[in-house]
């Protein structure tokens, strides 16, 4: 399996984990505070993601529609 | 009544030489922090910015970190605005300002060209061949240099909390957390 073949939403994973790591890692000085707000970070910036892909495709599906309606010929 | 605030004073942290510490910290992430003895944070930063910095670099094929001398007065399309990102995650960045400085006195790229600036119809055949990868990998380079900036700061200057109770950190600004006077209280 080449990059290549991959979808590209996988590549979120590494820099969402590598954001929220270094992140936390520099406010705080204790391991369970680090990765508790880790955690709590990566899974805010998934959900903020997560939800900004899903306005996207609505406004998407909303654009197509009055040309996917029309009839053909 | 005054109020009695009773929490662990934060974790003394041996900064050691800050100003050695921040430059280790840009050179390579998480040197600063293993000068410091903060060795588990340094393995966090070196495993998180590097692996971010490697992998970014790896999906661009090595011809999305590099360096242009242009003044972005006069060209701003083609300086390399980027690479003040890259520049942060320090001397795995390094090879690309010292190969423009040589391309810029008419000299050779050294080290076999490594992150010397590519030909045109490199730098413009690797999109059809890799697309949406090329900018995947640019930004999680930019990015890498940006979160060592954030290393470099706790480096010299310490975590902004150290192992006092979250609450308390999250309300403590230095008017919280200064101590209540009597008059204060009674105001």
């Amino acid at each position: 399996m080449t990059p290549q073949n991959l979808n590209v939403y996988w590549f979120l994973i590494p820099l969402t984990t590598a954001i929220s790591l270094v992140y936390s890692a520099s406010r705080n000085e204790t391991w369970p505070r680090i990765w508790r707000q880790a955690v709590r970070l990566a899974l805010t910036i998934l959900m903020i993601m997560a939800v900004a892909t899903l306005v996207l495709l609505l406004l998407n599906v909303v654009m197509e529609w009055p040309a996917s309606s029309k009839p053909r010929g | 009544m005054t109020e009695s605030r009773s929490f662990s004073p934060p974790k003394q942290v041996d900064m050691k030489n800050r100003y050695l510490a921040g430059f280790l910290a840009w050179l390579i992430p998480g040197l600063g922090h293993w000068y410091q003895g903060r060795k588990g944070k340094a393995v966090l930063y070196a495993t998180c910015i590097l692996g971010l910095f490697f992998l970014g670099f790896f999906l661009g094929e090595g011809r999305n970190v590099f360096f242009r001398w242009t003044d972005p007065r006069q060209d701003s399309e083609n300086f390399r605005f980027s690479y003040f990102c890259q520049f942060f995650v320090g001397l795995p960045s390094l090879p690309a300002l010292i190969q423009a400085t040589f391309k810029r006195y008419g000299m050779d790229p050294i080290l076999w060209g490594y992150q010397a600036e590519p030909s045109m119809k490199e730098l413009f055949g690797v999109h059809p061949r890799l697309g949406p990868l090329v900018e995947i990998g640019w930004v999680n380079t930019a990015i890498a240099g940006l979160l060592n900036l954030l290393a470099i700061f706790d480096a010299f200057e310490g975590p902004a909390h150290g192992d006092e109770p979250e609450e308390v950190a999250k309300t403590a600004t230095p008017a919280a957390s200064a101590p209540v006077t009597s008059s204060q209280a009674h105001a």
